[in-house]
C-alpha cells in the first residue's frame, strides 16, 4: 500500500514538474533602429517576468498595434500577441469581433485598481464592462514658441484663453514674407480629422452621440459648423496657416521645430521631434490647454486618447489568459517602472538627447507613482523634461474629451479629413452644407450598418 | 489496348508536363486556390482568428444595398477609362518615338521597360512620394516653371488621374516594346517611299505605317 502511495505521489509530482509551460505571446516594439532601447527594456522585463513566474514562457513578437494590415493578418494567422495595446478608439470594434475579453473579474481583485482616475477606463468600457486597462494616455494641448511670442509682443496663452485670443495670436505671429505661419494644423491623413475634432469639442459640439447602444453622427450641429468656419477663416480670411497646408502628424512638428509656425497641437510624442531632431531648447516651448470655443457651450477641450492593455480573445484557455493578466500587472506603476524611466533618461543623456515625451498618467494626481516620476524627471533637467506647472497639470484633466466610441478611425480618416481638405482647398465652400452632407454620409455609410447589428 | 494507347499518348507529353509542374503548383497555390477560396468567402462571415460562418447571400445583399456602391461603380469606370486612354495612346507614341531614334535605341528601349520590373509595393511608394504635395518631385518640377503646388492624391479632382498615371506608368514599357515589335513588321521600304513622296512625319505614320500595324494594335488594346 505504501509502495502504491509512493508511486502515485511520484507520478503526481512528475506531472507537475514536467507539465507543459504556459506559452504567452507578448509584444515588443517593432525592430527599428529608433526602438532599440525600448526593445532591450522590454526584453529585460520579459526575463524578470519569467523569473518571477516559473511555468510561464514568453514568446516575444515584434508588434505595434495598427488597425490596417499587421494586426488583422496576425489575428488571422493566430500569431498576434496574447497581450497587446490598441488605441483608445478601438474598443467597440475589438469587442464586436470578440478580439478582446472582459477584464472586470481581474480588475476587481487588483490591488492597484483604485490608483486610477475612474474616467481613465471609459474609452474601453463597453456595455458597462471594462475590457482594457489604461496604459499610456494623452490629452491634447497647445505647444507654442515662447521666443516668437516674445519677439512679436503677443501675450502667451492663459488658462482661460479663447478662440478669439488664439486667432489674434496666430495672425500677429504670422509672417508671410518669412514663410512663418501662426498655427500649423494637420491637414493630411486621418490625423487631420483627429485634430479637427479638438475644435469641434471646443465649440461645444460632438462627433457622435449614443442612443440605446446605437451611434449617430452629431457633427452637423451649429457648434461643429462653427469649428469648420474657424478652419476656413484660418486659411482664407486670416491666412494664418502654412501655405502648404497638407501636413501629416510628423510634418507639423518639423514645421514647428524649424520655426516656420508658432503654435501646434500635440498629444505626447510630437515634442520629441521638435527637441531631439531640431534641437529646440525645451525651455523655449510653452504648453497651454486648448482655447475655449465661442458661445455658451464653448469649452476648453482636447482629445483624450492613448493606448490600453487588453487580453486577446484568441488567447487559448484560462491559463494563458491568467498569464496575460499577470503580464499586464507585472511591475505596473512600481519601482521597476521608475527604473525604466531612469534608463530612458540615461539613454537620452548618452545620445545627447532628451526624454521629451509627455505621457499623461491615467492615475489620480498625487498618487505615489506620479509624484515619484515627476521628481525623477525634475532631477534630470539635462536629459528629461517635466512638462507643465501645477496649474497646467490641474487644469489639463478637466479639458479631456474622449474620442468617438464607434468607428472613430473611419470618422477621422474618411470623412472629417475630407472636410478639412475641402475647407483648405475651396475658398467658396459652405461649411454648414459641407458638415451636414458629410455627417449624413457618415451616418448612412458607416453608422447605420453598424447600428443594424445592435440587438 | 485502349489503355495502352492512352498511356503512350500520356508519355508523349510527360516530359513537358513535368517541366510545367512547378509552374502549375505555384499558380495553383498562389493564384487559383485564393480565387476559389475568395469565391466561397463571399458566402461566409469571417472574423480573422475564428472559423468562417456560412451566411449565404448576406454579403452580396449588403453590397447591393450599400449607398457607396453607385459611386464605386462610377469610380471604377472612370479609372478604367482613363487607364485605357493613357495605356493605349502613350505606348503607341513611345513606340513611334523609339522607332525614330537611330542611336541608343537599345538603351531607351530598356529604359522604358524598367518600370515593368519594379515590384508593385515599391512602385506605389515611389509614386506616393512623387505626388507628395509639399516636397514631392512632381510639384518641385512644376514649381520650376511657376506652376503652384498641386494636391494630386489629396484632390478629389486630380486623384483619379494620379492613380491612372501610377497604374499605367508601370505597364506602358511592356506595351511599348510590343508595339515596337509590331511596327518592325511593317516594311521599311514603305516608310522610305512615303518620305520620297514628300510625306511629313505625321502623314508617314498616320496614313501609311500605323494602319499596317493595326493587327498588333488591336491585340494589345
Amino acid at each position: 500500500m505504501k509502495r502504491i502511495l509512493l508511486v502515485l505521489l511520484a507520478a503526481f509530482l512528475a506531472a507537475g514538474v514536467f507539465a507543459d509551460p504556459v506559452i504567452l505571446k507578448v509584444p515588443v516594439p517593432r525592430d527599428t533602429p529608433e526602438n532599440k532601447s525600448r526593445i532591450q527594456a522590454e526584453m529585460a522585463k520579459i526575463t524578470r517576468f519569467q523569473a518571477a513566474n516559473p511555468g510561464i514562457v514568453c514568446q516575444a513578437i515584434n508588434f505595434d498595434y495598427d488597425n490596417t494590415g499587421d494586426f488583422l493578418v496576425k489575428q488571422a494567422a493566430q500569431q498576434a500577441p496574447d497581450v497587446f495595446q490598441p488605441w483608445a478608439t478601438e474598443a467597440q470594434m475589438l469587442v464586436s469581433k470578440r478580439w478582446i475579453i472582459p477584464l472586470d473579474g481581474y480588475i476587481s481583485t487588483w490591488d492597484k485598481k483604485d490608483w486610477y482616475n475612474k474616467d481613465a477606463y471609459l474609452p474601453f468600457v463597453v456595455g458597462g464592462t471594462r475590457y482594457g486597462v489604461p496604459d499610456q494616455n494623452y490629452i491634447k494641448h497647445v505647444l507654442y514658441n515662447k521666443e516668437m511670442f516674445a519677439a512679436k509682443g503677443v501675450p502667451v496663452p492663459s488658462a482661460d484663453w479663447t478662440w478669439e485670443d488664439f486667432v489674434k495670436a496666430a495672425v500677429k505671429l504670422m509672417d508671410k514674407a518669412s514663410g512663418v505661419a501662426g498655427f500649423a494644423p494637420m491637414g493630411k491623413g486621418a490625423e487631420s480629422g483627429w485634430g479637427f475634432t479638438d475644435f469641434i469639442y471646443q465649440a461645444g459640439g460632438e462627433v457622435e452621440r449614443m442612443e440605446n447602444g446605437r451611434a449617430f453622427a452629431a457633427f452637423d450641429s451649429e457648434e461643429a459648423i462653427s469649428a469648420a468656419k474657424l478652419f476656413k477663416d484660418l486659411k482664407w480670411k486670416y491666412d494664418a496657416i502654412p501655405a502648404n497646408w497638407a501636413n501629416g502628424w510628423g510634418d507639423v512638428f518639423n514645421i514647428f521645430g524649424s520655426k516656420q509656425a508658432a503654435m501646434v497641437l500635440d498629444a505626447d510624442w510630437g515634442r520629441n521631434i521638435i527637441i531631439n531632431n531640431f534641437k529646440m531648447d525645451p525651455k523655449n516651448i510653452g504648453i497651454a490647454i486648448m482655447p475655449k470655443g465661442p458661445g455658451s457651450k464653448g469649452r476648453h477641450a482636447g482629445v483624450l486618447g492613448g493606448t490600453f492593455l487588453v487580453i486577446n480573445g484568441l488567447a487559448k484557455g484560462k491559463a494563458v489568459q491568467d498569464a496575460a493578466w499577470k503580464y499586464i500587472t507585472f511591475e505596473r506603476w512600481d519601482d521597476a517602472n521608475l527604473a525604466l524611466v531612469q534608463s530612458q533618461i540615461a539613454d537620452s543623456r548618452s545620445n545627447h538627447q532628451f526624454r521629451a515625451q509627455f505621457q499623461y498618467s491615467p492615475l489620480l494626481p498625487g498618487s505615489p507613482y506620479v509624484v515619484k516620476e515627476r521628481k525623477l524627471l525634475e532631477a534630470n533637467p539635462d536629459a528629461a523634461v517635466a512638462w507643465g506647472d501645477a496649474a497646467f497639470l490641474a487644469a489639463l484633466p478637466r479639458t479631456a474629451h474622449t474620442e468617438p466610441p464607434v468607428a472613430a478611425q473611419d470618422a477621422y480618416g474618411k470623412y472629417l479629413a475630407n472636410v478639412v481638405q475641402a475647407l483648405f482647398t475651396d475658398q467658396n465652400v459652405d461649411p454648414a452644407a459641407l458638415m451636414k452632407d458629410t455627417a449624413r454620409k457618415f451616418q448612412a455609410e458607416v453608422l447605420d450598418p453598424l447600428n443594424a447589428k445592435v440587438k | 489496348m485502349a489503355e495502352g494507347q492512352a498511356l503512350r499518348a500520356w508519355s508523349k507529353y510527360r516530359t513537358g508536363l513535368l517541366f510545367l509542374l512547378p509552374a502549375i503548383v505555384v499558380f495553383a497555390v498562389f493564384l487559383w486556390y485564393p480565387i476559389i477560396q475568395n469565391f466561397f468567402l463571399t458566402f461566409q462571415s469571417y472574423v480573422p482568428g475564428f472559423e468562417p460562418q456560412w451566411i449565404g447571400l448576406q454579403n452580396l445583399t449588403a453590397v447591393l444595398h450599400d449607398p457607396k456602391l453607385p459611386r464605386a461603380i462610377v469610380n471604377t469606370f472612370e479609372f478604367v477609362g482613363l487607364c485605357l486612354a493613357i495605356g493605349f495612346a502613350v505606348p503607341i507614341v513611345s513606340a513611334i518615338a523609339l522607332t525614330e531614334v537611330r542611336r541608343g535605341r537599345g538603351f531607351f528601349r530598356l529604359a522604358v521597360y524598367v518600370p515593368n520590373m519594379i515590384p508593385g509595393i515599391a512602385l506605389y511608394i515611389i509614386w506616393r512620394w512623387v505626388f507628395e504635395p509639399n516636397v514631392g518631385l512632381l510639384n518641385q518640377a512644376l514649381g520650376l516653371v511657376g506652376v503652384p503646388h498641386q494636391l494630386w492624391l489629396l484632390s478629389p479632382r486630380q486623384v483619379m488621374l494620379s492613380l491612372s498615371l501610377m497604374s499605367t506608368w508601370a505597364n506602358f514599357g511592356g506595351t511599348t516594346v510590343l508595339y515596337m515589335a509590331g511596327l518592325s513588321n511593317v516594311n521599311p521600304e514603305l516608310y522610305e517611299a512615303a518620305e520620297l513622296e514628300g510625306a511629313g512625319f505625321f502623314s508617314c505614320w498616320c496614313s501609311s505605317l500605323l494602319p499596317r500595324s493595326r493587327f498588333s494594335r488591336s491585340r494589345l488594346s
